[in-house]
C-alpha cells in the first residue's frame, strides 16, 4: 500500500522535473516551467481568485449534471423496463455520437451566454453516459432474478423497484461518475466561447490567452485537472461504499 | 396436491410439451429425470405459472392459473439476490406478502437455524460458497411457508461433494416440514437417493414415458445392491431417449 | 414524485426567460451594465477602460466576438458593446440601436490597426515587405481620393449593406505613418492597467525603439520592384472596415504589380492573430496596436510595427 503511494510521488516529482527540462530547455514564453506556473499558481490561490473561478465553475456543473441525472436516469430506467421503448432508443442512438461541444453553437442561440446555455452543455454531456447506463443496467438484469421475485409473489412494480433497480446500482452508479466527468470537460470548453460574467476556470484560461499570459493559462489547467480528479475519486468512493455487494462479481 | 391434466406448449412450430398428465400425492418427493433439453425445465415453470400452456394444472383440487401462493420454486441459477444480505433474501417473499417486522425476524431466525447458517445472516451472496448459496435459495423459497417447493436442477453447478452434502440437508428439510416436492434433475444417481417416485421423460417434446416408485427405505446406501439396480433400470430407460 | 418535477419544469422555464435589465439612454446609465468586448487586451477593451476611468463608472464586461454582438445585445443578454467599424454602423443602420460613444469622443485621432511583421520574415525578406508596405500605401491613398470605391470594395470584404459601409466608413481615418506617440501611450496605458509588467518593458524608449521601425514605411514610398515570385502570408480580422486597405490592394492588384502572391488569413480578434504570429503562421498581420503590445511582451512574440492602418473607427452601442 505504501510502496504504491510511494511509487505514484516518484512519478509525480519526474513529471515536474522532465517539464522543468523541457522548459529550461526551450526557453520560451509559450512554455513556461512548473517553478512559475507553481508560483502563478499560489499567486492565484492566495488571492482568492482561483477558488472564485473554481467555485463558479463547479456551480455551473453541479446544476447542469443534476439537471441531467433528474431527467436521465428515470428515462433509462423506463427505457430499459418497458419494451417498447426500443423504438425510442433509436433517437438516443443517432444523438448519441454528436459531441455535446458541436452543441455550443445552437445552446448560444437558444440560450445566450448566460447561465443557461453553459448548464445545456454541460446537461448534454452528462445526459447520454447516465441514460445508457440506467438503461443497460436494467436491461442486463438476469431474467432469473426477475422470475424469482415473481415467484415470491412481486408485482411488476415490485420487482422494478425492489429487484432492478437496486441490482442496475452499480451500472446507475458509473454512468453518474463517467457523466460527472465529461460534464466537467465540457464546462471548461463551453466556457472559452462567451461568457456573461467574468468568472470560471475555462473564462481564466480564455482571458489568459488574449493577455498572452501563458502560466495563467497552465495554472487553469491544473486547477481543472485537480478537480477533475477530486471529483472522480470522491464519486469512486461512493460507489465502492454503496455497492459493497458487487464483490468480485463478473 | 397437484394434478396435471393435457398439459401442453409449442412456442411457434416448436413443440415443447406434449400432453403431459400426472398426479403428485401430498408429502411426496417426486422427481422429474429427462434427457437435456426435453423440455423439464418448462413444464416445471408451467407449474409455477411463469409460463403459459395449454391444459389444467390443479392445486389442491383448483385450478391454477398464474403465481401461486402454495409454491415455492429453485433456480438453476445462482439467484439470489446479489445486493441483498441472506437475510434480506429471506425476508424478501415476506415483506412482499406485507409480514409485521417482528414476525419476519422470527421466521428468518427459525430459517437460519434450520438451515444451521448462523453467522452468516449478514453475510452478502458473493460471500458465500457455492453450497451455502443453495442453501439460502432454499430457505428463501420456503420462507413463506408454501405446500409445494418446485426445483429446477438446483445442485447441478456444484461439485460432487457439496452436492451429496445439499441432498442430504434437502431431505432432513423435507422430513421436518413434511412439504410436496418436485425436483428436476438429470442425474439418475440423484433421482433415485432422494425420490419416492421418479418419472423419466421423453426427449422434446416431452411427454411421460415411464414410472418408478422408489421403494428403498430412507437413509438410503448409494453402495447397496438394490440401489444400484434401480439406478440401472432408470438409466436404461433415459439412455434410449439420448440415442436417435 | 410527479409533482416534485412540474415544479422543476416551472423554475426551470421561469429561470430561462432573459431579465430585461433598464435601458441605456446616457453616458451615466452605463454604471453596472454589461459591455461586451472582442476580448482582453484589443483596442476596443483599452478604449472601454480608458473611458470607464474618465467618467468614475464600472461595468461588467464581457468577451463575445464582434460577429455575435448584435445578436447578443438584441437578446438581452448585453446591454451594450464596443467593437469595430463597421458592426457599431450595422448596428444603427440595421437594428436601430444607439451608438453610444465613438472612440473618437473617447480617445481623439487615437491609432488602432497597425502593420506588423515578424522579425525573423523581415530580416530574410526585405524587398517583399517593402512591396506590401508600398501597396499598402498605395491602397490607403486609394481609399482616401476614392470613397465610392472604397465603398464598394466594403461591401465585399465585409459582406455588410452600403448603407452600413457608407456609415461605418464616417468614422474611420486611414492612414499610413506608425505613430510613435500614440503607441507610447497605450504602452504606458497597458501597464498600468496591469496587462503587461514593466520587468518585461524595461525602458519605454528603448522597447519602442526596437518595436517599432519608422524607417521602412519612408523607404518603401519610393520602392519600386516587379517580378518578386513570392508568396506571403498576411493575417487580418473578420470585417474589420478599419483594415479595408489590405483589401483595396488585392482588388486593385498593387500586390501582383510586384510580382507578390498573397495568402489571406482571418482572425476573430487581435490575439488570436497573435498566437499566429508566435507559431509562425502567418508572416505579416493587420491587427489592433493593443493586442500586439501585450503579446508581444507577455509571450515574448518577434514583431515590429512597421506602419499605421487607421486611426479611432471604434464606438460603444447599446439597445
Amino acid at each position: 500500500m505504501n510502496q504504491m503511494r510511494t511509487q505514484k510521488v516518484f512519478i509525480i516529482l519526474f513529471f515536474v522535473a522532465l517539464w522543468e527540462i523541457v522548459a529550461y530547455a526551450v526557453n520560451s514564453r509559450f512554455v513556461p516551467g512548473p517553478f512559475q506556473v507553481g508560483r502563478t499558481f499560489v499567486q492565484l490561490t492566495v488571492s482568492g481568485d482561483l477558488a472564485e473561478h473554481a467555485v463558479v465553475s463547479l456551480a455551473r456543473v453541479v446544476a447542469g449534471f443534476l439537471l441531467a441525472v433528474f431527467i436521465a436516469l428515470p428515462l433509462g430506467i423506463f427505457m430499459g423496463w418497458s419494451p417498447r421503448m426500443e423504438n425510442f432508443s433509436v433517437i438516443v442512438e443517432m444523438l448519441r455520437p454528436i459531441p455535446p461541444l458541436a452543441w455550443i453553437p445552437l445552446a448560444m442561440l437558444w440560450f445566450g451566454i448566460g447561465f443557461q446555455s453553459k448548464v445545456f452543455i454541460i446537461f448534454i454531456g452528462a445526459f447520454f453516459p447516465i441514460l445508457s447506463n440506467s438503461f443497460l443496467g436494467v436491461r442486463e438484469t438476469p431474467p432469473y432474478l426477475i422470475e424469482a421475485g415473481r415467484v415470491l409473489g412481486a408485482t411488476d412494480n415490485e420487482i422494478l423497484r425492489r429487484i432492478v433497480i437496486p441490482n442496475s446500482f452499480p451500472s446507475i452508479l458509473e454512468g453518474l461518475r463517467i457523466g460527472l466527468g465529461i460534464a466537467w470537460m465540457c464546462l471548461v470548453a463551453a466556457e472559452l466561447t462567451g461568457l456573461k460574467s467574468p468568472v470560471g476556470l475555462g473564462y481564466l484560461i480564455m482571458e489568459a490567452r488574449d493577455l498572452g499570459k501563458a502560466d495563467v493559462v497552465m495554472a487553469g489547467m491544473i486547477a481543472i485537472g485537480v478537480i477533475g480528479y477530486i471529483m472522480n475519486a470522491v464519486l469512486r468512493w461512493t460507489e465502492n461504499k454503496l455497492v459493497r455487494w458487487k464483490g468480485d462479481q463478473t | 396436491m397437484i394434478r396435471l391434466e393435457n398439459v401442453s406448449k409449442s412456442i411457434g412450430d416448436l413443440e415443447i410439451l406434449n400432453n403431459i398428465s400426472f398426479p403428485v400425492k401430498k408429502g411426496e418427493f417426486l422427481c422429474l429425470v429427462g434427457p437435456s433439453g426435453c423440455g423439464k425445465t418448462t413444464l416445471l415453470k408451467s407449474i409455477a405459472g411463469l409460463r403459459n400452456y395449454a391444459g389444467s394444472i390443479f392445486i389442491e383440487g383448483t385450478q391454477s392459473e398464474g403465481i401461486n401462493r402454495k409454491i415455492g420454486y429453485v433456480f438453476q441459477e445462482f439467484s439470489l439476490f446479489p445486493f441483498r444480505t441472506v437475510k434480506g433474501n429471506m425476508d424478501f417473499g415476506l415483506e412482499i406478502q406485507k409480514i409485521p417486522r417482528k414476525e419476519r425476524h422470527n421466521i428468518v431466525k427459525s430459517l437460519i437455524e434450520l438451515f444451521r447458517l448462523e453467522g452468516f445472516e449478514n453475510a452478502y451472496p458473493h460471500e458465500l460458497s457455492g453450497g451455502m448459496q443453495k442453501k439460502v435459495a432454499i430457505a428463501r423459497a420456503i420462507a413463506t411457508n408454501p405446500e409445494i417447493l418446485l426445483m429446477d436442477e438446483p445442485f447441478v453447478s456444484l461439485d460432487a461433494q457439496t452436492r451429496n452434502m445439499l441432498q442430504k440437508e434437502l431431505l432432513r428439510i423435507w422430513q421436518k416440514t413434511q412439504k410436496t416436492i418436485v425436483f428436476v434433475t438429470h442425474n439418475v444417481d440423484e433421482a433415485v437417493f432422494l425420490a419416492d417416485r421418479v418419472m423419466v421423460l421423453t426427449k422434446r417434446p416431452a411427454s411421460v414415458k415411464t414410472e418408478f416408485p422408489i421403494k428403498l427405505d430412507r437413509e438410503r446406501d448409494r453402495t447397496s445392491y438394490k440401489f444400484v439396480e434401480v439406478r440401472k433400470e432408470i438409466l436404461r430407460e433415459l439412455e434410449v431417449e439420448y440415442v436417435d | 414524485m410527479k409533482r416534485v418535477y412540474a415544479l422543476f419544469f416551472f423554475v426551470l422555464i421561469m429561470g430561462c426567460i432573459s431579465q430585461q435589465q433598464g435601458k441605456v439612454q446616457s453616458i451615466e446609465d452605463l454604471e453596472g451594465k454589461t459591455i461586451a468586448i472582442p476580448g482582453k487586451a484589443t483596442v476596443q477593451d483599452f478604449l472601454l477602460q480608458r473611458f470607464l476611468k474618465d467618467h468614475g463608472l464600472n461595468v461588467n464586461a464581457v468577451i463575445v466576438k464582434p460577429p455575435e454582438m448584435i445578436a447578443v445585445l438584441e437578446k438581452g443578454e448585453i446591454d451594450g458593446f464596443i467593437a469595430w467599424e463597421p458592426y457599431p454602423a450595422r448596428a444603427y443602420v440595421e437594428g436601430g440601436h444607439t451608438l453610444l460613444v465613438t472612440s473618437h469622443e473617447i480617445w481623439v485621432h487615437h491609432p488602432c490597426c497597425v502593420v506588423a511583421v515578424r522579425e525573423a520574415y523581415l530580416e530574410e525578406n526585405k524587398d517583399v515587405v517593402l512591396a506590401v508596405l508600398a501597396a499598402h500605401m498605395k491602397a490607403t491613398a486609394f481609399i482616401i481620393n476614392n470613397p465610392e470605391d472604397a465603398v464598394q470594395i466594403g461591401t465585399e470584404f465585409t459582406g455588410m449593406s452600403e448603407e452600413v459601409v457608407r456609415k461605418a466608413m464616417e468614422t474611420i481615418e486611414f492612414v499610413y505613418e506608425p505613430n510613435y506617440e500614440g503607441i507610447k501611450e497605450y504602452l504606458e496605458a497597458l501597464l498600468e492597467m496591469g496587462y503587461v509588467s514593466p520587468d518585461d518593458v524595461g525602458s519605454t524608449d528603448q522597447f519602442l525603439g526596437g518595436f517599432i521601425n519608422q524607417d521602412l514605411i519612408q523607404e518603401a514610398a519610393t520602392y519600386s520592384c516587379s517580378g518578386l515570385n513570392k508568396t506571403v502570408r498576411i493575417g487580418y480580422l473578420r470585417a474589420d472596415l478599419h483594415q479595408l486597405a489590405l483589401f483595396v490592394a488585392i482588388n486593385q492588384g498593387y500586390f501582383e504589380e510586384f510580382g507578390l502572391d498573397v495568402e489571406l488569413y482571418v482572425f476573430s480578434a487581435g490575439p488570436e492573430e497573435m498566437d499566429a504570429f508566435g507559431a509562425q503562421d502567418i508572416d505579416m498581420g493587420y491587427l489592433g496596436i493593443a493586442p500586439a503590445t501585450t503579446k508581444r511582451l507577455n509571450l515574448n512574440i518577434p514583431i515590429v510595427i512597421l506602419a499605421g492602418v487607421n486611426n479611432e473607427g471604434s464606438a460603444i452601442v447599446v439597445r
